[in-house]
């Protein structure tokens, strides 16, 4: 064949000079981009990206409407228990949550020839499908950050050691001192760190941040500090048992004395204090930060043991509407349950644990709400109200007990965690893979089988 | 001629020829061994070499295809097993790691011909590392810059912008 003989190089190179697109033709080779193509692409970014997206014109629309997972926008339940030996995960997709089917995602469990070694992870949160995890055995904490759909995971380097609390068991709870976000305009995932304590009093002057895929020179300095100011030279303190919740790019939580809800905006990287607090609050008083539909929800109910009688839920609107009252949850006497969370309103279901959480039932419960549930938006000023009077649909569960029971709405995603190693300060690459190395930890066992499966793509 | 040293040619949409070894493009692309298996018997025993017809794709592109295929297939030129540094040690960087970095730092026309191109072909690593690169230029950016960056017409009318707008803050 004649062309055959013209042949070029065996090894051929790309060269500079070779004609591409004029600039006024820019858009004409994306049209040309076989839809199957573009759905590939489209899966390989966050839920929330792709819903992003969709405004970009009619047939960026069309497409994700009829070729992303329609889950990306109806989020599962996610349960994570820890227990005092162990520590799982599950999913409850919404059809199940009144069937009582829960799948587990995760898990891993102590040595049991090993009594020296524990096991003490508990979850941060979740943002588009990343599960974000502290080992609480580690001073300070270690985060890990998972994604249960692919099995990927990666080690976020630790706290600088100025940071870290000093021996092992005085990590006891560090997990409760993190908060994992996202940022929807930078599209980075964001994990904040408090320094501060459950034992301690006192207040703080920074708060640290890691940034996924932050160029950084070396893992010192992967955490960032952020100085803290208030208007007014207020010191910032936070109350840990409150929660700390990231939503729509701000992390909230509670001052120490519960007076004021602080947020902290991850564009500008200040803080203020939120809208005032809709109850009077202090002592007898117990308030937990939630997280309502993708806004800040904030619990509130009287310290009564074993289990608060009446919670009410206020949410705090965007664009400084302050707060409305949207949830009133009475619990009958004699049924020991308080509300779980931060994830606690599913749809027609209203989320419960057994309260106090020592007790023996270690269960998440699903309570079906009457009537207009399904619509799962309420009216301006409509205040839904749940009276429970039995136990409920047990929605997942630990054997053995937990000590603690966190749950978070869900999406999930098969979005790679990192593109690259070299995205992360040296040697991170490849410690990535850490949640199978943690101390004292067997093999981490799912129904699907070992997290061996570590994934670089 | 040693068997082993088999070479086919690949012919772009645009007329020009590449010669590549026909056990590294065979390992690379499906749709190649394909072609490469069905032309087999005609030129059994012959020392003809075949030249197939690549016609979705400009000499521009295959020549990249070709470079990356070269790169990533060869198994002379790549250390160890080609999945070995999924499971690099710590501190570790694939040798080609960088490699695919620089590959796809490239204009957006061509990165697109490139996903066009490894899905044609079928090269899964290619399309991968395409892909990737094209979702890392859909972040970080407004919706503005997206449509600026490739070119896109917004073709909403402002209801209808309105609209998406209140859909995607329902969202969740």
């Amino acid at each position: 064949m004649a062309a055959a003989t013209a042949a070029v190089s065996a090894s051929p190179t790309p060269s500079d000079g070779e004609p591409t697109a004029a600039v006024d033709e820019l858009g004409t080779t994306w049209r040309s981009l076989p839809t199957d193509a573009f759905v590939e692409i489209l899966l390989r970014l966050p839920p929330s990206r792709q819903r992003l997206l969709r405004l970009v014109c009619r047939h960026w629309r069309a497409v994700i409407d009829e070729r992303t997972p329609p889950q990306s926008n109806k989020p599962a339940v996610l349960a994570c228990f820890t227990g005092l030996t162990s520590a799982s995960m599950y999913v409850i997709d919404d059809d199940d949550l009144g069937a009582g089917r829960c799948r587990q995602v995760w898990g891993v469990r102590a040595d049991p020839n090993d009594r020296t070694k524990r096991v003490d992870v508990t979850m941060v949160g979740t943002c588009n499908g990343l599960v974000c995890l502290c080992d609480n055995t580690r001073p300070g904490g270690a985060i890990s950050l998972l994604n249960p759909a692919t099995r990927e995971t990666l080690r976020v380097p630790p706290l600088p050691i100025s940071h870290r609390a000093g021996g092992t068991w005085s990590g006891y709870g560090s997990g409760k001192a993190y908060s994992f976000g996202f940022h929807p305009v930078t599209g980075r995932y964001r994990v904040l760190h408090l320094p501060c304590r459950a034992d301690v009093t006192g207040g703080f002057t920074a708060l640290q941040v890691f940034t996924l895929g932050d160029p950084c020179p070396s893992s010192s300095r992967a955490w960032r500090d952020v100085p803290v100011y208030f208007p007014g030279g207020a010191t910032a303190t936070c109350s840990v048992d409150a929660g700390l919740v990231t939503v729509d790019g701000a992390t909230y939580w509670v001052t120490k004395g519960a007076e004021r809800v602080v947020s902290f905006d991850h564009e500008d990287e200040r803080v203020a204090f939120a809208a005032p607090l809709p109850v009077e609050g202090g002592p007898g008083y117990v308030l937990r930060l939630m997280e309502v539909r993708g806004s800040l929800g904030l619990a509130v109910c009287a310290d009564r043991w074993p289990a608060p009688t009446k919670t009410d839920v206020w949410v705090l609107g965007r664009h400084a509407q302050g707060w409305s009252r949207q949830y009133s949850v009475q619990v009958q006497a004699g049924v020991c349950q308080r509300l779980a969370g931060p994830h606690f309103a599913h749809g027609e279901y209203v989320l419960t644990v057994s309260a106090p959480e020592s007790s023996l039932k270690h269960h998440l419960y699903a309570h079906r709400m009457r009537g207009g549930g399904a619509a799962g938006r309420l009216q301006s000023g409509e205040v839904r109200s749940l009276r429970i009077r039995d136990e409920g649909t047990v929605a997942a569960y630990l054997k053995g007990g937990y000590y603690y029971l966190r749950t978070f709405a869900y999406v999930q995603t098969t979005e790679p965690l990192s593109r690259r190693c070299s995205d992360l300060p040296h040697g991170l690459g490849g410690t990535a893979v850490v949640l199978c190395s943690m101390a004292g930890m067997e093999a981490l066992q799912t129904r699907q089988g070992e997290l061996g499966r570590r994934r670089w793509a | 001629m040693a068997s082993e040293k088999k070479v086919v040619f690949l012919r772009s949409s645009d007329g020009e020829a590449f010669e590549v070894s026909e056990e590294v493009i065979s390992a690379a692309s499906v749709t190649i061994k394909g072609m490469i298996d069905e032309e087999s018997p005609s030129r059994a025993d012959t020392a003809a070499t075949t030249t197939l017809a690549i016609p979705n794709v400009t000499a521009a592109t295959l020549s990249r295809v070709l470079h990356y295929v070269n790169k990533h297939f060869d198994a002379a030129a790549v250390v160890g097993r080609p999945d070995d540094y999924i499971f690099c040690a710590p501190g570790d960087e694939h040798p080609l790691a960088r490699f695919d970095d620089d590959f796809v730092d490239v204009d957006n026309d061509t990165l697109i011909d490139l996903v066009h191109a490894a899905e044609y072909l079928h090269i899964k690593k290619l399309f991968d590392l395409t892909c990737k690169a094209v979702a890392d230029k859909l972040k970080g950016r407004t919706i503005d810059q997206i449509r600026e960056t490739f070119g896109i017409v917004n073709d909403y009318t402002v209801e209808e912008e309105v609209e998406v707008y209140r859909e995607n803050s329902w969202a969740f």
